[in-house]
């Protein structure tokens, strides 16, 4: 009886944890896609005739590479690496005053981050 | 995490109601449930630990929803006898007084060759020899042996199982596919109706689908 006990002890821990940990997990990548998907609408206002500001383009750099330790342990680092190179990309054209380029690797960024952000949510075309 | 999660579970109700579908020959010593979370397990485990780009709670998750599943299904079937029967089926009696059951077998995707395998696994060589046989949940046989029956002198020769007449073994009996039909005809049977027929030591067991088998000594 107190063997049956702690079993279910057991397993009622373990399902707490991981149905809590899902639902933290989905709330802590929505945040984080979408908050960075938000610095990029922002980013995109400092636009002026001599390009794109690129301290701004640091800022969320170090924003994203705090996040971005996090965000391995919960999804494949292939799509992190995705975001990671186009970012490079987008640093190399900031720097080169490449606006047309610049603003190409902006939308691939934001549509790349709501592609992976709508990859991880419950629902029923991703059960499936 | 929610959405592998959601994933494993449907994987192991599909997995289970596959192999309750497939009968009982693929199981072994495990109830159909063990053996879903043997074959998940295995390879749940195994992908994490290989690709490192993938992160370890991809293997975890699932394996933890198995253990939770295995855990809940445990539970709920000692408590419901008929989840019980849901999950694992019943025991089948598939060799009774009149012999070969064949419905039984049909219900358990089971031919006459895998039966007879698995008397001669249990110790038996013959049909005749054998008073019940249950195939149990997990796949085994159970035997309850007939009373004084006497065991073969020699391994009998299978001629017709499932209505076909195996030549190869016809070739080397002393008993031609016309000897066969007179025997068959003698007895108002046809070879197609027949679910077994073996020879051995000049004795002939006859097991016809529906009817209880019969024994011919050769004249």
């Amino acid at each position: 009886m107190k063997r049956q006990a702690v079993n279910v002890l057991t397993v009622v821990i373990i399902a707490v944890i991981l149905l809590t940990g899902g639902i933290l997990e989905e709330i802590y990548i929505a945040n984080t896609l979408d908050g960075f998907a938000e610095k990029f609408v922002e980013f995109e206002k400092t636009e002026t005739e001599s390009g794109y500001d690129i301290g701004k383009l640091e800022e969320i750099y170090s924003w994203w590479e705090t996040r971005h330790k996090a965000l391995e342990m919960l999804i494949p680092h292939t799509q992190i690496n995705e975001i990671e190179s186009t970012f490079g990309e987008l640093k190399g054209a900031v720097r080169a005053n490449d606006t047309k380029s610049a603003h190409a690797f902006i939308v691939r960024l934001q549509l790349t981050v709501e592609a992976m952000a709508d990859m991880y949510v419950l629902r029923i075309g991703n059960v499936l | 995490m929610l959405v592998v999660i959601v994933r494993t579970i449907i994987i192991f109700a599909f997995l289970l109601l596959g192999l309750r579908l497939m009968g009982k020959r693929q199981l072994g010593e495990l109830q159909p449930f063990e053996f879903v979370i043997a074959l998940a397990v295995a390879d749940l485990a195994c992908l994490p630990m290989q690709e490192v780009s993938i992160p370890l709670q991809y293997g975890l998750a699932p394996v933890f929803t198995i253990f939770l599943l295995h855990f809940i299904v445990t539970f709920v079937s000692v408590k419901s006898v008929k989840f019980r029967k849901l999950l694992n089926g019943k025991p089948v009696i598939v060799i009774n007084s009149g012999g070969i059951d064949s419905r039984a077998m049909k219900s358990l995707n089971m031919n006459v060759n895998d039966l007879l395998e698995s008397i001669r696994g249990a110790g038996y060589f013959s049909v005749e020899q054998i008073a019940f046989a249950i195939v149990e949940t997990n796949g085994k046989l159970s035997v309850l042996p007939k009373d004084g029956a006497q065991a073969p002198v020699s391994i009998p020769l299978t001629l017709i199982t499932d209505g076909k007449l195996l030549s190869a073994n016809i070739a080397i009996s002393d008993t031609g596919e016309s000897e066969i039909s007179e025997i068959l005809k003698a007895q108002g049977l046809n070879p197609k109706n027949v679910v077994l027929m073996t020879a051995e030591n000049g004795r002939y067991f006859i097991q016809p689908e529906g009817k209880p088998f019969v024994t011919l000594n050769r004249l």
